[in-house]
């Protein structure tokens, strides 16, 4: 009911916020000293005009890959929400944030949206810009049809998600009027069947929803399996380079064209079974018919490629870029196309291990956990080779390099999981618990958007000319990392205490450990806004690039086809030759060997007047206190500070148990003693910056603070009272320093 | 070297995670503030099948594969519970809210054969619709908690500034890159 909105306003206010941010990117991008010139203003009718031509039209290769990779972040972002939306729920043990069909429909959604409309679109997006790139082909085989490939999964989408906008727009005129519209609109809901679409369940619930989410799908099936035909035919026929040589992300994406062109049509026969079964009266899925394990047979002989759909093309980029951020030649190449074929194949003979506990023949499915414990091999091998290719690398912990290691580390877990849900004993316990949400999440978030993200950063300077902040991505990159093994650890540990998944309801003993797996996903949110922030800021802010060999990979001679493409095309448009100055130095560091010497100023440098030092070591204590008290009034106000803390320090000195005396007190000393306490050892505490060493000053006094004024607080009130005490230390730190830093930086002036 | 790190790593980090806590807070606190003014949650919501999808539930069932299940009179229903039977049984399967007092609770959480107009009606209880109980102390702290993460985020070219303040104070001349 309420979920409707909250989730379109959710994503409305994302909409407007990444909206106003392009624009103010591109303007704060503008003239530069450089020569550069202004862009246009978006909102010119023109720009307007010539933009939606040319990107409704476009059949070039690179725009229709940049096309794919804008949509599957939609998508991304929109299946995001439904993930947060889920984990909010999570927070309390009761079903009481949302209600426990909207949980139902979360997750449904959640799992289709990010399996369907995120990682396919996103992996053909990269292999549509770069594969051509990467074989010498001038182009995509089919233009017109991979354009006619990507313009039908926009149309999928909204089909496929229809009952958001409807429950929306059933809200808003049921809000002012009533009668057959409302009603209409209000029938769509968003299924609440889970991704697997199950019969019984699918074809008895009444949603009509749910024919569009299977008309959606097989839209989206259809979509791929162009793009696939497109890949196939790419790889065969526009290919300048020989087998031997064809580079590895190719090797994937052929290998997972293949699985789709295979395993799609599969699935869209299904889909029609089940839209009959629910609309003309057929039993395909009735017990009377052919029963509903009958579509689980179908729906995992599909599905269970479909998992390497996803997976492959991840593997490829990871072989493709880890290299060359360790300076070595991918280990085995050979084994590693090997494998990638190996799952290939073997990915169809072992959709029954997704049924062990449907009540098979134990041995046929003894038969399916032997092959399933097999293809474990392949990646396995992937793995192995990963880690000989690190071995004794010389390592560079740039973005996609971290990226790479972390990503490793996370798909060992994944994996080394998975081989344990593939024994039929392991898997009778453990199958609808939340080990099954961790393990596969461990893949499908630790690696799958994890190398989406390391390509995005590799080869932003050559999509867009510009370098991204790559402090930012690091940062970003470490929240990614510990925010999933946080969120999705912790799914591994719920599930080894049983947890079904599923349910919106959960026994409060849980609730701590889905707390903190909440947090975890909500760090996952960030680092997902951070990443596209960077993406966007940088497309019109970033340094710009001078040199084709952005990540020095002449130098191990790993300067690969795509790279001697931007070379190419930086001589022809820039003329500029491909060579870069001796060194080069940012415009500032903060590096005490790099840079400019007075960076790190030395408080010594500070003692000219003691008189003035005093008088001003006295202003900035006063200005701290005064901080302080803000700070901790706050609290008090809130009730994790009691205000009583100070009479007794009234009492203390002398003057009777008054809070007000005692205040005053506690002003004078903050003016005095700890000011004048601070200028004095100052030079001994850590940081040679005097705002970082007042912060450590404030940081050490208030464990003694807090430990004084502790008026018996517990729980929540207890880390209130710390997380407070602490801040306003903090505030009086700067207050002081600065202030000190301030009057100096006034005398310097004045001199 | 370690500070650099701290700095640009460490903080923003931490901040992160505070932000994330913030969030948890801020949202699970504000909502618990807002969700009974509006209207979100109290009554109780329940199923009703049709009398046909009621007949093949049992089927097979009774008396002994199955649960027995209770039987209630519609009229022995308070009118609230009264009224939304009626209405689900207009709208089978879907949600409605009890919008009054609910004395059958009990029987509807285990499921309950309610007969009206000589035919059985199945209804169960499809959300308990609670509201959500959470310390008062949580909006706040989670607020307090953003607001110290966003500081903490926001770090990095705070104090990228501030070195940059501190270098034209030495008014070395170096131009202030940016
Ligand atoms: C931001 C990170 C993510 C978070 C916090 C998250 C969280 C969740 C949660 C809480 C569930 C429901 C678990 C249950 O109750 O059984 C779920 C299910 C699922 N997620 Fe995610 N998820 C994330 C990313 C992804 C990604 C990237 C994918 C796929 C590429 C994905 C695919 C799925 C699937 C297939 C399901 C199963 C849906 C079902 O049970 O029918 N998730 N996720
Ligand atoms: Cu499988």
């Amino acid at each position: 009911m309420n979920r409707a909105l909250v989730e379109f306003g959710v994503l409305c206010a994302l909409a407007i916020l990444v909206c106003g941010f392009v624009g103010y990117a591109r303007r704060c991008g503008g003239p530069r000293a450089d020569g550069g010139y202004r862009e246009r203003s978006l909102l010119n009718p023109t720009v307007i005009r010539e933009g939606v031509v040319r990107w409704t039209t476009t059949t070039d290769h690179k725009d229709i890959g940049l096309l794919y990779i804008a949509f599957g972040t939609l998508a991304a972002l929109w299946g995001g929400v439904d993930a947060m939306m889920l984990r909010t729920e999570l927070l309390t043990p009761a079903a009481d944030v949302w209600s426990e069909a909207t949980y139902n429909a979360l997750f449904t959604t959640h799992g289709v949206t990010m399996l369907f409309f995120f990682v396919t679109p996103v992996f053909f997006g990269i292999g549509n810009y770069f594969i051509p790139l990467l074989i010498g082909a001038d182009d995509m085989a089919f233009p017109r049809i991979n354009a006619i490939g990507f313009w039908l999964l926009p149309p999928s989408l909204l089909i496929a998600r229809a009952g958001l906008p409807s429950q929306v727009t059933a809200q808003i005129l049921g809000a002012l009027t009533s009668g057959p519209l409302v009603d209409f609109f209000g029938v769509l809901e968003e299924p609440g069947i889970g991704w697997t679409l199950y019969p019984p369940l699918s074809t008895t619930v009444a949603n009509p929803q749910i024919d569009l989410l299977l008309l959606g799908l097989h839209l989206s099936g259809i979509a791929s399996t162009l793009g696939a035909i497109n890949f196939i035919v790419t790889i065969f026929y526009e290919r300048e380079t020989s087998w031997a040589t064809l580079d590895i992300f190719s090797w994937s994406m052929l290998t997972t064209s293949g699985i789709v062109l295979f395993a799609f049509p599969l699935l869209g026969s299904a889909l029609l079974m089940l839209l009959a079964d629910r609309n003309l009266g057929t039993t395909f899925y009735a017990i009377s018919g052919g029963g509903p394990i009958l579509w689980q047979h179908l729906f995992w002989f599909f599905g269970h490629p479909e998992v390497y759909i996803l997976f492959l093309p991840a593997t490829g980029l990871m072989s493709q870029i880890l290299p060359k951020f360790v300076g070595r030649k991918l280990f085995g190449f050979r084994f590693i196309v090997y494998s990638t074929l190996a799952i290939g194949v073997l990915s169809f003979g072992v959709w029954a291990h997704h049924m062990f506990v449907t009540s098979m023949n134990p041995r046929l499915s003894a038969s399916f956990m032997a092959v399933s414990v097999a293809i474990a091999v392949p990646s396995a091998i992937k793995v192995f080779n990963w880690i000989t290719t690190i071995w004794d690398g010389n390592i560079r912990l740039a973005a996609p390099g971290l990226l790479c290691i972390g990503s490793i580390g996370t798909f060992v877990v994944g994996g080394v999981t998975g081989v344990f849900l593939a024994a039929v004993p392991v898997d009778v316990f453990f199958h609808g618990t939340y080990y099954v949400v961790g393990h596969f999440h461990l893949i499908t978030v630790g690696i799958i958007p994890m190398m989406m993200i390391a390509a995005s950063y590799y080869w932003y300077p050559l999509i867009t000319g510009r370098w991204y902040d790559r402090r930012l991505a690091r940062f970003q990159v470490g929240l990614l990392i510990v925010g999933s093994v946080v969120t999705f650890g912790i799914l591994l540990v719920l599930g080894f205490q049983a947890l079904p998944r599923r349910y919106a309801n959960y026994p409060a003993e849980f609730a701590s450990l889905q707390q903190i797996a909440t947090v975890g996903g909500y760090l996952i949110g960030l680092s997902a806004i951070l990443w596209l922030y960077n993406m966007i800021w940088s497309y019109w802010n970033g340094d710009r690039v001078d040199d084709a060999d952005v990540w020095d990979l002449k130098a191990t001679d790993q300067f690969s086809r795509e790279w001697q493409w931007l070379e190419d095309r930086l001589d022809r448009k820039y003329d500029l030759p491909p060579s870069e100055p001796e060194t080069v130095r940012p415009a500032y560091t903060t590096e005490p060997e790099k840079g400019s010497p007075h960076v790190l100023s030395d408080p010594r440098g500070l003692v000219r007047s003691v008189l003035d030092d005093t008088l001003y070591g006295a202003i900035g204590g006063l200005l701290g206190t005064l901080a302080m008290s803000g700070v901790l009034f706050t609290g008090a106000f809130i009730g994790v500070f009691d205000v009583a803390a100070f009479a007794e320090l009234g009492g203390l000195v002398g003057f009777g148990d008054d809070a007000l005396v005692g205040y005053l007190t506690f002003l004078l000393g903050g003016v005095t003693t700890w000011a004048i306490l601070f200028r004095a050892i100052a030079e001994f505490l850590p940081g040679r910056v005097l705002v970082v060493t007042g912060l450590s000053y404030a940081t050490i006094m208030s464990t003694g603070f807090a430990v004084a004024f502790y008026t018996g607080q517990t729980g929540l009130e207890l880390v209130g009272y710390l997380g407070f005490v602490l801040v306003a230390h903090w505030l009086y730190g700067l207050g002081l320093a600065g202030t000190i830093r301030y009057a100096e930086y006034r005398r310097t002036v004045g001199d | 070297m370690v500070r650099e790190w701290l700095l640009t790593y460490g903080v923003p980090f931490v901040g992160s995670v505070l932000l994330a806590i913030g969030i948890v807070g801020g949202v699970m606190g504000g909502y618990a503030l807002v969700q009974p003014a509006i209207g979100f949650c109290g009554d109780p919501q329940i199923t009703v099948y049709s009398a046909e999808d009621t007949e093949r539930l049992r089927e097979g069932h009774t008396p002994a594969g199955g649960p027995e299940l209770d039987r209630l009179r519609i009229a022995e229903l308070s009118p609230a519970e009264r009224r939304a039977v009626r209405a689900g049984i207009e709208a089978p399967g879907e949600s409605i809210s009890v919008e009054g007092a609910t004395p059958h609770r009990a029987a509807f959480r285990r499921g309950v054969l309610v007969v009206a107009d000589g035919q059985a009606h199945y209804v169960t209880l499809a959300t308990e619709n609670d509201c959500t109980q959470v310390s008062p102390l949580l909006l706040p702290l989670g607020i307090a908690a953003g607001l110290l993460g966003i500081v903490g985020v926001l770090t990095p070219p705070i104090y990228r500034r501030y070195l940059a303040f501190e270098r034209s104070q030495h008014g070395d001349g170096e131009s202030e890159g940016g």
